[in-house]
């Protein structure tokens, strides 16, 4: 008997035997089952942050940092991710710092400075290294400090746009209306860095963060963050 | 000679050197930079008070370590100018 019969016996066994069974019965899911679900899922995005976690101080993207805090934290609010502007922006200024660090080597050589008493020399060479020490202090700080937090009630935006001025926008999750990312131009793609922009519905239209790492993730963890305040919401846990 | 006869022979033939300007000048250069030192520790206390983590010590430190610096240079251009 050619093979093909036996093949076509086989199917016909086979589909007998199902209908002898009968429907396939889907899973009812409770109440209960699905809250659970729920609440694995929420467990998931937390334990997903988690698992990024770093405790370097200077890294740009700290998921659940351990020892930080900031003013106008309450006492059950906890971070969720801290970020910075990528590590790739401090680039131009430390170029600049090094240019700047190099260039009394290459003055002594190249200008005639033979008529400026040592004693005064020896001031404009320590008060020139004095002066590169507070640029590069100025931008290291002006980096490190404005920061963008994502607590599990809120986010805040602090910046601080020159030494004497402080910026802090804050707005709750539940306030926020739309996140839309953008990563535009060679170094930003190359390097995975973008602005975050998201609409609120509070007094502050926007809060940008701006030139984070990995903007995806960010927003999907807002929007994780946004899902769990609606769940909360629904199940009455808001605080 | 008179006082003011003396005072006018004094002033002439007073030698003026452009590196005594040169010397003020730097001094009051490392003066306002003494300001700026001063506003640098407060703001990163500030700051650190903003965000309080692992390495606002380190940055506290290097805020003082600044004013310290532009104290003893201005104390060396007051000495060896």
């Amino acid at each position: 008997m050619p093979d093909i019969y036996i093949a076509k016996k086989e199917e016909k066994e086979k589909t007998q035997t199902k209908s002898k069974k009968g429907p396939i019965k889907e899973p009812v899911v409770t109440a209960a089952e699905s809250k659970q679900e729920t609440k694995k899922e929420e467990k998931d995005v937390k334990k997903k942050v988690i698992e990024e976690g770093t405790t370097n101080p200077l890294a740009a993207f700290m998921s659940k940092p351990r020892n930080l805090r900031f003013e106008t934290q309450e006492q059950k609010e906890k971070v969720v991710l801290l970020l910075r502007r990528h590590l790739v922006t401090n680039i131009p200024w430390l170029v600049a710092a090094t240019a700047m660090a190099i260039f009394p080597f290459l003055a002594v050589r190249i200008l005639p400075l033979d008529f400026i008493p040592s004693s005064y020399r020896l001031i404009i060479f320590i008060t020139w290294y004095l002066l590169t020490f507070a640029f590069s202090f100025e931008k290291f700080l002006s980096w490190f400090f404005n920061v963008n937090i994502i607590t599990d009630e809120r986010i805040v935006d602090v910046d601080f746009p020159s030494i004497l001025y402080r910026d802090i926008s804050t707005t709750k999750i539940d306030q926020i209306q739309d996140i839309s990312i953008k990563v535009g131009g060679f170094v930003r793609s190359l390097f995975n860095y973008g602005d975050v922009a998201i609409q609120t519905a509070g007094t502050v239209p926007e809060i940008c963060f701006e030139a984070v790492p990995r903007p995806g993730r960010v927003a999907k963890i807002l929007n994780d963050l946004i899902l769990e305040e609606e769940q909360e919401k629904i199940d009455g846990r808001v605080r | 000679m008179t006082p003011f006869e003396r005072l006018i022979q004094s002033l002439a033939s007073m030698t003026f050197s452009p590196w005594i300007f040169v010397k003020l000048l730097f001094l009051i250069g490392l003066l306002i930079y003494i300001a700026f030192a001063v506003i640098v520790v407060r703001q990163v206390a500030l700051m650190s008070r903003t965000i309080d983590g692992n390495f606002s010590l380190p940055i506290k430190l290097f805020s003082w370590v600044h004013l310290g610096a532009a104290v003893a240079i201005f104390v060396l251009a007051l000495v060896i100018l």
